[in-house]
């Protein structure tokens, strides 16, 4: 609780209440919306580039 | 000889408990984490997991026939990952200072530790995927499901990542969000640097961070 206090509040201006309603769904399981979001992500990315993506993959796959 | 062990058994699982944390609610754990008087040690089994996934990455490249460049391909991995981890807990407390954080070495050590999981994660299951669907992909039907289901899975790692990131900012300095955008403009670019470095040094072709 004393961890808490010492946080100085988020403040955004008029975009507070945006970020206040957006950070819950990061705070507790944020596997969900990221999931949600990356699932989006992903089809969009594949819209733009096509094969590039394919390739990419191959890239990534070997990048370990 | 007992004591050490049940020591270490403890240690054990308050990591397990801190990673299933990390996983479900990160924020939670680490405002418990950034508290005063975590033990540091519990991050050990952290640096475990890197070594035995160096370890295992090594050998799924080099393979043990060749002993000479199986050790020296590991102590590169191990001296690269090790250089990215400091410089990045380097770059936080410079950043603390000049934006007059609160943070502490010690908050920020174990707050960065525990980043790695997102990382380590990614690493060995793109390596256990490399052995069980080798590639290159190609630009067939299930090539191109298997590359977007891989994109979906690597974006939500790198989303969980980048938020153990904002929580290391939030929690380790108490940055407040512009602080932060402003600390990742500078960090970013130094980062960027120092992967083309290890790419050019064939160290790390993403680099472990």
């Amino acid at each position: 609780m004393q961890e808490m206090t010492e946080l100085p509040p988020q403040d955004l201006g008029p975009f507070t209440s945006f970020y206040k309603m957006v950070v819950p769904q990061f705070k507790f399981f944020p596997w969900r919306s990221a999931s949600i979001i990356a699932i989006i992500s992903s089809m969009f990315l594949y819209l733009f580039l096509g094969a590039t993506l394919v390739r990419l993959v191959s890239i990534l796959q070997f990048g370990f | 000889m007992s004591d050490i062990f049940w020591q270490s058994l403890r240690l054990f699982i308050l990591f397990g408990k801190n990673t299933v944390g990390c996983i479900n609610s990160p924020y939670i754990t680490y405002r418990k984490l950034a508290k005063e008087g975590t033990p540091i040690p519990q991050t050990v089994f952290i640096f475990l997991f890197c070594l035995l996934y160096f370890l295992w990455a090594t050998t799924i490249r080099i393979g043990l026939r060749n002993p000479f460049f199986l050790t020296i391909k590991f102590n590169l991995l191990v001296l690269g990952a090790l250089l990215g981890f400091f410089l990045v807990i380097f770059l936080i407390m410079l950043l603390g200072k000049v934006f007059g954080g609160m943070g502490n070495t010690h908050r920020v050590f174990i707050l960065w530790s525990y980043s790695l999981l997102p990382t380590l994660f990614w690493f060995f299951t793109t390596s256990i995927l490399y052995i069980l669907l080798p590639p290159p992909r190609t630009l067939s039907y299930l090539g191109k499901i298997y590359s977007l289901v891989f994109i979906a899975f690597s974006l939500s790692i790198f989303f969980w990542k980048m938020i153990l990131y904002y929580l290391t900012l939030r929690f380790g300095l108490h940055f407040d969000l512009s602080k932060i955008g402003v600390a990742t403009g500078i960090i970013t670019p130094i980062i960027l640097g120092y992967s083309l470095w290890m790419y050019r040094l064939g160290i790390f072709r993403v680099p472990f961070i």
